[in-house]
């Protein structure tokens, strides 16, 4: 038992999960101006404004409970809960697709800043994958 | 208690500061004709090589920056109250002054002081740092 004390859970990891909750008030408060900007200025047709600000909100939540997951997961050197935020990660990731490139209008900022997530998105992948084959090392 | 908060405010203060001087900065590479566009054509009349100098300016600017991230994120001078503040202020500063001279179209040329002043030294106090902590063991904070 005594040689079963060391930490496994990543330094990294952790670190990027915690400024990436504080990138994703930054993302929030650029987003939700930006469409306050768009719905200002340009013309819509109905009810796509409407779609896509809901689409925005539900990226941000779902966003909040992968770092969510990601963390506990982390600090409790569980793999469960990091594949669950690696599941959480597809539809994020598609999400930032759509407001990177498929959206109505996509202004420069909108481009700039989601670009960065998903520079985050894919840093985040590539150390929880890292951690989980850590983890599972260790338990086996 | 007191210090330690703001010791954990320092840290994501910092980051959204970095962040923003490097969304100002990639914003100012893809649109920089018209900063160079609005430069005063009888002082610079060579438009090209106006714009290759924005080009390596905002380059080396995104590039120092990006060094200092990966710094900042690896935990070399994460905790460091001093280059923290410093930092801050001047990625601050940087952002404002960039963000103004997005709004009233500034001469390309201008960017040079930004790039001196909020680039650089937060650049060369980072590099003191990391060589104080590599070479002469000095310990993080």
């Amino acid at each position: 038992m005594a040689a079963d004390l060391s930490v496994r859970s990543s330094l990294p990891l952790q670190i990027l999960l915690y400024l990436n909750q504080w990138y994703y008030i930054f993302w929030l408060i650029v987003e939700s101006l930006s469409f306050v900007f768009k719905g200002q200025t340009l013309p819509f047709a109905s009810g796509v404004l409407a779609g896509e600000i809901i689409l925005f909100i539900f990226l941000f939540l779902l966003d909040m409970f992968r770092i969510h997951f990601a963390t506990k997961g982390n600090l409790t050197e569980r793999i469960i809960g990091i594949i669950v935020s690696i599941v959480l990660t597809l539809p994020c990731i598609g999400g930032s697709l759509y407001l990177l490139l498929w959206q109505h209008y996509v202004l420069r900022i909108e481009l700039i800043i989601n670009a960065i997530q998903l520079v985050f998105i894919a840093l985040e992948v590539i150390l929880e994958i890292i951690a989980i084959i850590v983890f599972a090392r260790s338990n086996a | 208690m007191g210090l330690k908060s703001v010791q954990n405010g320092l840290v994501p203060t910092r980051f959204m500061c970095m962040l923003a001087h490097m969304v100002m900065l990639i914003s100012l590479l893809i649109r920089r004709n018209e900063y160079v566009g609005s430069c005063d054509t009888v002082l610079y009349q060579n438009v090209n090589l106006l714009n290759n100098q924005f080009i390596i300016g905002l380059s080396i600017s995104i590039g120092i920056l990006a060094i200092e991230l990966v710094t900042f994120i690896t935990g070399i001078t994460l905790f460091n109250t001093f280059q923290s503040l410093i930092s801050t202020f001047l990625h601050s500063s940087a952002a404002i002054s960039l963000s103004i001279m997005v709004f009233f179209k500034w001469c390309s040329v201008d960017f040079w002081y930004i790039f001196g002043f909020c680039s650089c030294i937060p650049f060369i106090f980072e590099i003191i740092f990391l060589i104080g902590i590599w070479l002469f063991k000095r310990t993080i904070n």
